[in-house]
């Protein structure tokens, strides 16, 4: 899905996340914290790191992924995997 | 009155000081620390004799090393809770039949006192264990719990993830997983949150837990006690099992699993501390007038 809009990628996160932790749509906005609003744990996070490996086609970096707080960072962090990803394969 | 180690504890440890003489009591509570202290020995010089002679040998020629090594470490654990019985430091027993052998079940329990792990695992048969990264990776008995099947929790997400992983293949081979889902001792008369870990296992493997209630009375070796603050009588500790919860009644969703077994954890735990509370209250009348 290289060259999606920001749209797009959240409409992605909030589907899988909807299917995998059973939270209901309107709750994931790009503000929403992941773990005081949403009460993800780190079991959470390795299903999400799996979902997003497989949509980014990358491996995610646990210190970057250490740093996520809010819904907009992982919309960040797929926007820039996916323009590394990108710019690698048309090099 | 001298500020002891029973004030400086916001909860009082169960003490003979106002029952018994002085110099008396004085000379008791010396003699306990040192019984205590000697069960500490035991323990840690036993852990280390056991994983540096016995268990690396018996790695190498058993058939089945893990479960060899399990069965020496269950007996090791059975002497060690005799030894500690016969002084009168914690009798535990099991006040329900113990679960039947047959199957492999994710036991989750209560973590009430430092030595209930022991006092589970020397009775129950091919149970591994999933320990804290300090012990794992601990000089003394990091050898022992990884020879004996006990798995390391692991401190990172990705760790998380294999520890998980090992504790569903090992209930795949057969073995019990044992968890306390608190990760942590309870704090005295209620229990810290459940982690989800354990019931994501039991989801995975799709085996039922089986919790196990636990109670120690008056409370000991608990994680805010020192080893100078025990009580002054026999902890009784006692571990009650529960029927088994099959994770198919919760569409194997292992948060809607936690929070139900959580709950009904929580219910036992915090009535059966009122209860104790309100017979030691009933014992010391004069605590107050004094």
């Amino acid at each position: 899905m290289t060259g999606a809009t920001r749209e797009e990628i959240l409409e992605h996160v909030r589907r899988a996340m909807v299917e995998l932790f059973e939270i209901d749509p309107e709750e994931i906005q790009l503000d929403t914290r992941v773990v005081e609003d949403l009460d993800l744990d780190s079991i959470d996070a390795i299903d999400m790191f799996v979902e997003l490996h497989e949509v980014t086609g990358r491996r995610i970096d646990v210190q970057v992924a250490r740093k996520i707080r809010t819904v907009q960072d992982i919309v960040n962090l797929v926007e820039s995997e996916l323009a590394s990803a990108g710019a690698s394969s048309s090099s | 009155m001298t500020p002891d180690a029973t004030q400086e504890n916001r909860i009082p440890v169960f003490s003979y000081e106002h029952r018994l003489p002085r110099p008396v009591w004085l000379a008791y509570r010396a003699l306990r620390l040192v019984l205590v202290s000697s069960a500490f020995v035991w323990f840690w010089g036993g852990a280390f004799l056991l994983a540096w002679t016995v268990l690396p040998a018996l790695a190498l020629v058993a058939r089945d090393p893990r479960r060899a090594c399990q069965r020496v470490v269950r007996a090791a654990f059975r002497l060690f809770h005799g030894y500690m019985r016969v002084l009168r430091l914690i009798d535990a027993r099991f006040v329900t039949e113990l679960p039947r052998t047959s199957g492999p079940v994710v036991f989750v329990a209560n973590h009430a006192t430092l030595v209930d792990v022991t006092a589970i695992m020397s009775q129950l048969p091919d149970v591994c264990c999933v320990s804290k990264s300090v012990y794992a990776s601990s000089r003394l008995v990091g050898r022992l719990l990884a020879l004996s099947g006990f798995i390391d929790a692991g401190t990172s997400l990705t760790e998380r993830a294999k520890s998980m992983d090992v504790a569903v293949q090992r209930l795949a081979e057969g073995s019990r997983v044992l968890v306390f889902p608190e990760g942590s001792r309870s704090p005295e008369g209620s229990m810290s949150e459940f982690r989800r870990g354990a019931f994501e296992i039991a989801c995975r493997a799709k085996v039922p837990v089986v919790p196990l209630y636990l109670r120690c009375n008056p409370s000991a070796l608990r994680k805010d006690q020192r080893v100078w603050q025990q009580p002054d009588t026999v902890a009784h500790l006692t571990i009650e099992v529960g029927e088994p919860i099959d994770p198919a009644e919760y569409g194997f969703r292992s948060r809607r699993m936690r929070d139900a077994v959580e709950a009904q954890f929580r219910a036992r735990i915090t009535s059966a501390a009122r209860r104790d509370e309100m017979v030691e209250e009933a014992a010391r009348p004069e605590r107050g007038a004094g």
